[in-house]
């Protein structure tokens, strides 16, 4: 058994490095911009509904000018609790169509210079994932003698202007709506987007695992059983 | 795995079979009645588990090819369509993205377990350098198979590992070229590793049978290093070492399930969610955490052709290993300096990991530098100078007589 710890221990520390590894080349600026507890995080992790509508407002009236979710589709809302009447309405088309939002190139190069990023995978996309994406809608602000805004999070300048918080307005919502609770729903909603399998991935996983530790106990078991007469 | 010794069976089927095809005598020798040493301890588990890993890539990979389209435009595209649309994609893809994770760390502590207790040595050379060739084989699969989703890494890592073979003189440029089908890394070039990403992985299982068929001629080696003597130092693979590796099967598939479940990207570079964009390049091309410490290797030497030659040759120096090590003894337990040595090592392949994941900057070059030439005279220097001067314990006299003094 001793050797069999020994075995499972440099097991853990071969992917305890391979993480690090993995890891060491997330970035990111120093900020003082305190991160929400996410819901989704942990095993148990889930979305909240009402927050994931609330973001979808935000994503609505802040992001969609400049930003589409192409790998998602209008149907996809009812997941997020939106009635099917409802997502017939936002959809332009069928809401078994792809999302069609964003700007178009050209008026986007004429703009900005620059193709806003299509957001589906954002959240996932980025070392830091939604925590630095919630930093990052926070950070923007005005240098001397600089037509773009510097980016605190980013660490640089960004062709983005600022978010047009103030569009989305919360005056039917339980929370209050401020900037950074905004910020949260929307980080949340895209978090969301970026897999919308999350739930049941947590789902089953605990299912999973629960069966394999029966089953390993079981392996056990049989184990010292049939090795009992070995010396 | 030979027929020789013909069973006879009560079953007149499968009598019938066994006359014209052996499959049950060879099952019953190779799988059943197998003396393997009663001795082997867990690190003797984790060939079976890679094993199985190899099942499960493949399965998965099959799968997943049904939806994937292997086109620069689409690739990206289509296997978000998996994670999304497809019923229980996401779960096959992340088994798959996660399983190259778990088959590396399978086959370094396999290797690790085979260089602790001599494996390597007479009469075990051959099946350590078809070992050596699976890994190689592997590290090929899985450099194409990350290229496929068409991320911002995919794409850049497939440049700059291509891009190596321009180091070759004269002819670097033409290869670079062949090896990408055009001027750049492209949609030929996704075509081709797709094509080579299904085919190698049957290649691998066919270098396993052959890795299987040289250890049952040899057998297995054992944590005292001393070869089974009389029938109480073995005992049948069935039932005890079947449930052995079933067991420890079980707490992997608990290691491997918590990643694919709970933290599926935790391996992954979050960039490669970002479609590969042939404009701009990523700001820190990382390979995946199974090849720094040879990237690592790589970026210590300061020439390009030497580089790459240093990397290729931290892989290939272990197929003569066999005849470097002097060492009449095979197992660590009876080498007490050699087994620093061996520590050492280890902990060399964990900094040169780091060095590997950290810019080309400085201390990372430096501290690479040092590690590398530790790697390499490991194995040129240390291992026939340790294995010449060192005065190893008394050997037991049998696997029974170490197990009974315990």
């Amino acid at each position: 058994m001793r050797k069999f710890i020994t075995s499972a221990l440099v097991a853990a520390g071969l992917a305890a490095t391979a993480a690090t590894g993995a890891h060491a080349s997330s970035g990111g600026g120093h900020l003082d911009i305190k991160t929400p507890d996410w819901s989704w995080q942990g095993i148990f992790g889930h979305f909240k509904e009402d927050q994931l509508q609330r973001g979808f407002k935000v994503y609505q009236k802040v992001c969609a000018t400049c930003h589409n979710l192409k790998h998602l589709y209008y149907r996809n809302l009812e997941q997020i609790g939106l009635p099917e009447s409802r997502v017939e309405e936002i959809a332009p088309g069928k809401p078994r169509e792809h999302f069609q939002a964003g700007m178009a190139k050209s008026t986007a190069m004429a703009t900005f210079n620059t193709v806003p990023p299509d957001l589906t995978l954002m959240a996932e996309a980025r070392p830091g994932g939604p925590d630095y994406l919630y930093k990052f809608l926070l950070s923007f602000e005005r240098r001397e003698g600089h037509t773009k805004l510097y980016n605190k999070a980013f660490g640089n300048f960004v062709s983005m202007p600022r978010p047009t918080w103030a569009a989305a307005s919360y005056a039917n919502e339980p929370v209050e709506g401020t900037k950074e609770q905004k910020a949260e729903d929307v980080t949340a909603f895209l978090r969301w987007a970026s897999e919308p399998n999350l739930e049941a991935r947590h789902e089953l996983g605990i299912k999973v695992i629960l069966f394999l530790i029966v089953l390993s106990a079981l392996f056990y078991a049989l184990k010292r059983r049939i090795w009992a007469d070995v010396h | 795995m030979s027929a020789a010794h013909q069973k006879q069976w009560n079953n007149r089927f499968v009598q019938w079979v066994d006359d014209r095809l052996p499959v049950f005598t060879i099952l019953q020798n190779d799988a059943a009645e197998y003396p393997t040493p009663k001795n082997l301890n867990y690190w003797w588990n984790f060939g079976s588990l890679a094993g199985i890993v190899l099942v499960i890539m493949i399965l998965t990979g099959i799968f997943l090819a049904m939806y994937y389209t292997p086109h620069a435009s689409m690739a990206f595209e289509r296997t978000e369509r998996i994670m999304r649309d497809v019923n229980y994609g996401w779960l096959i893809r992340y088994i798959h993205m996660n399983g190259a994770t778990m088959f590396f760390i399978t086959v370094y502590l396999h290797l690790f377990r085979g260089l602790w207790y001599g494996s390597y040595k007479q009469p075990r050379e051959l099946l350590w350098i078809i070992g050596v060739i699976i890994i190689l084989a592997m590290m090929a699969t899985a450099f194409m198979g990350y290229v496929l989703p068409w991320g911002q890494m995919s794409y850049w890592g497939a440049k700059v590992i291509t891009m190596l073979f321009s180091a070759v003189p004269l002819v670097g440029d033409s290869i670079v070229q062949w090896l990408w089908g055009g001027f750049n890394v492209a949609n030929p070039t996704l075509n081709r590793f797709f094509s080579l990403h299904y085919l190698l992985p049957f290649v691998i299982v066919a270098l396993v049978l052959v890795h299987i068929v040289a250890l049952h001629t040899v057998k297995s080696n054992n944590p005292t290093g001393v070869e089974p003597q009389k029938k109480e130092d073995t005992i049948p693979f069935h039932p005890y070492y079947t449930i052995k590796d079933l067991w420890g099967l079980g707490l992997f598939l608990i290691f491997f399930a918590f990643f694919v479940f709970f933290a599926p990207n935790y391996f992954g570079e979050a960039i490669n969610y970002k479609p590969a964009d042939t404009m701009s390049t990523p700001a820190h091309i990382v390979p995946e955490w199974y090849f720094l410490p040879f990237y690592a290797i790589l970026r210590a030497i300061p020439n390009k052709l030497g580089g790459v030659v240093a990397m290729f040759l931290s892989i290939l120096i272990l197929i003569v290993i066999p005849w470097l090590d002097r060492s009449k003894v095979r197992s660590c337990k009876y080498r007490p300096v050699w087994k620093w040595f061996v520590v050492l090592f280890v902990i060399d392949c964990f900094i040169l990991g780091w060095v590997g994941a950290n810019p080309a900057e400085a201390p990372y070059t430096t501290i690479g530098q040092i590690g590398t030439a530790y790697y390499f005279g490991f194995f040129i220097i240390l291992m026939p100078l340790v294995g010449k001067l060192e005065k190893p314990k008394p050997l037991p006299e049998s696997i029974s007589a170490a197990v009974d003094k315990k």
